[in-house]
């Protein structure tokens, strides 16, 4: 058996067992738009952790961190991992339960449509709408072309990027249209278990084939000392590091495709254990990433800027045969498709919701459904396009979409706690925050050494509070917590 | 202030607290291995997310309270 074929046969096993749960969920999940969109919101603790950490890991993660901690060393894991443990499970109780018990009392599926209902505004609906679209698309850009890194790598070239981006979207595209998101919530259960699954035999397989973790920890102190401090490069400076930290800790909870997970939450409990058991899960992550990406700029020297993306794989294919390059394959597979099902129901449901069901109230739920699943077929199409062009590095694409979620972060978080933030706020808000990051990004150099979203974040902020003069809070006051 | 404002509090008080030593984290200026392995800039920040994982633990046991009353998860 070629090794090509070997990695094939894993490939196919791996896509087997996804189709098997996805319809075995589908078999469960009627045509509701809160059952098809939602799950029927019934996630207990061990499907939404998985669920929610399967949509939040990514190429950046697997691909694109190990490339960055290539070239920069180290601090890559203080500047990404560290504070976003503290972060996320934060943001979860600040804003993803709020949001969580409005969803359920105003009946909302999407994130637009809960802020438009609670300050009782169809515009901030859509100008949330076109937000979230705005960054979702470049971000599910970046997790396909992940998977076509690490095919073109594991081939040599032999399945070129636009085919395997093809695959991939393919089969996501028929699991999550039949089975929505309780196949989506399902399958990340499995998905999650064979990404972190193999994140942790490879970290260990090749610290031994490098000769074990202190011949390779002596290595690096011989060989390229300056990956093992931060050093004065301009991305650890404290003001860099602070916003970017800033950053990487608020933009999860703003990603639609996150929120929409947490309003499928069956209660509190799994809302609680899931921020309970997120900071060990990122240490699992991020040590292994950022490690063999560090050793394999001693391991594999040479690599010039974003075909250092390409290292984890690199490293996986010298240690290990094509059994174990098969299931790398699958684990990243894994680690996208967990992140691109969420992301296209969710945009399918925002299109569906926030869009047409304004346009025609009288779509029955089924006819809403089954524009969700057409939906759901054009932006495979448009992503499958996007990825041909493949505009810049997977860091730098997860960069943009970082920050352009964070202007979001004070309507999120205002629009469920604030006893006087108004529509006009919000609107206010998103608008000028955005033009203030997009300022910012075009200057050469940060300004003040602060990044572009930190600037971004506290024009958001002003605009929310100045906003506020005009307009009315929302009728039922701030959620209780 | 009810109980659970006044654990909110100190909860985001700590938050800040170390929010403020990851920013200004002692970094070292020559490359130093704690236990042989572990580079010093990822070991201080793996103590500082064990920290957090603490935190964030005693806030969702003390802390994060459910308004609806609502059944247990399992």
């Amino acid at each position: 058996m070629s090794d090509g074929a070997v990695q094939g046969a894993v490939v196919a096993v791996y896509f087997a067992i996804v189709a098997a749960i996805a319809w075995a969920a589908s078999r469960t999940t009627t045509a509701t738009p809160e059952d098809y969109f939602l799950g029927g919101r019934s996630a207990r603790t061990l499907v939404l952790f998985m669920a929610l950490l399967g949509t939040n890991v990514t190429p950046f993660v697997l691909m694109g961190v190990p490339g960055i901690a290539y070239h920069r060393g180290v601090g890559v894991f203080g500047l990404n991992a560290a504070i976003v443990a503290l972060g996320i499970p934060l943001s979860f109780w600040a804003i993803g339960y709020p949001a969580w018990r409005a969803a359920r009392k105003h009946r909302a599926v999407t994130p637009a449509e809960l802020y438009a209902a609670r300050l009782q505004s169809p515009a901030l609906g859509v100008v949330l709408f076109v937000a979230f679209v705005v960054y979702t698309v470049p971000y599910l850009v970046s997790s396909v072309l992940g998977v076509g890194v690490a095919v073109s790598v594991l081939t040599g070239d032999a399945v070129s990027l636009e085919v395997a981006a093809g695959g991939l979207l393919a089969v996501t595209l028929v699991y999550t249209a039949t089975g929505g998101m309780r196949a989506t919530m399902w399958t990340n259960v499995f998905q999650g278990i064979v990404f972190v699954g193999f994140v942790l035999v490879a970290f260990v397989g090749v610290a031994r084939h490098l000769g074990g973790f202190e011949r390779i920890s002596a290595r690096l102190v011989a060989e390229a000392p300056q990956l093992l401090t931060r050093g004065d490069r301009p991305m650890f400076a404290t003001g860099a590091w602070a916003s970017w930290g800033l950053a990487i800790s608020l933009t999860v909870i703003a990603f639609p495709h996150m929120l929409v997970r947490i309003f499928a939450a069956k209660s509190v409990d799994a809302l609680r254990n899931t921020a309970r058991a997120y900071p060990l899960a990122l240490v699992l992550l991020w040590v292994p990433v950022v490690m063999l990406g560090v050793w394999g700029a001693v391991a594999i020297p040479g690599l010039e800027g974003r075909a250092s993306d390409g290292i984890f794989v690199r490293l996986v294919q010298d240690a290990f045969g094509p059994w174990m390059e098969g299931l790398c394959l699958a684990g990243v597979l894994a680690a996208v498709m967990s992140t691109v099902d969420a992301q296209f129901l969710t945009l399918s449901s925002m299109l569906s919701r926030d869009v047409i069901r304004r346009l025609r109230p009288d779509l029955s739920p089924g006819g809403e459904v089954r524009l969700g699943r057409a939906f759901l077929v054009a932006i495979a199409l448009l992503t499958g396009a996007l990825v041909v062009l493949r505009p810049a590095s997977i860091y730098a694409i997860a960069s943009f979409s970082f920050s352009g979620y964070v202007m979001l972060v004070p309507t999120l978080y205002l629009g469920v706690r604030s006893r006087w933030f108004t529509a006009t706020g919000a609107i206010a808000s998103i608008v000028v925050g955005n033009a203030v990051l997009l300022l910012a990004w075009i200057q050469p150099t940060p300004v003040l050494g602060i990044l572009p979203v930190a600037w971004g974040l506290a024009a958001a902020i002003a605009a929310a509070w100045l906003g506020s003069r005009w307009g009315e809070p929302a009728a039922d006051g701030p959620v209780e917590v | 202030m009810n109980r659970f404002s006044a654990r909110r509090r100190l909860v985001w008080g700590a938050s800040l607290l170390l929010i403020a030593l990851h920013i200004w984290a002692p970094s070292a200026a020559a490359p130093t291995l704690v236990l042989g392995v572990l580079p010093w800039d990822l070991a201080f920040h793996l103590a500082w997310m064990a920290a957090a994982a603490l935190l964030i633990h005693l806030a969702a046991r003390f802390a994060w309270r459910d308004v609806d009353g609502g059944p247990a998860d399992e």
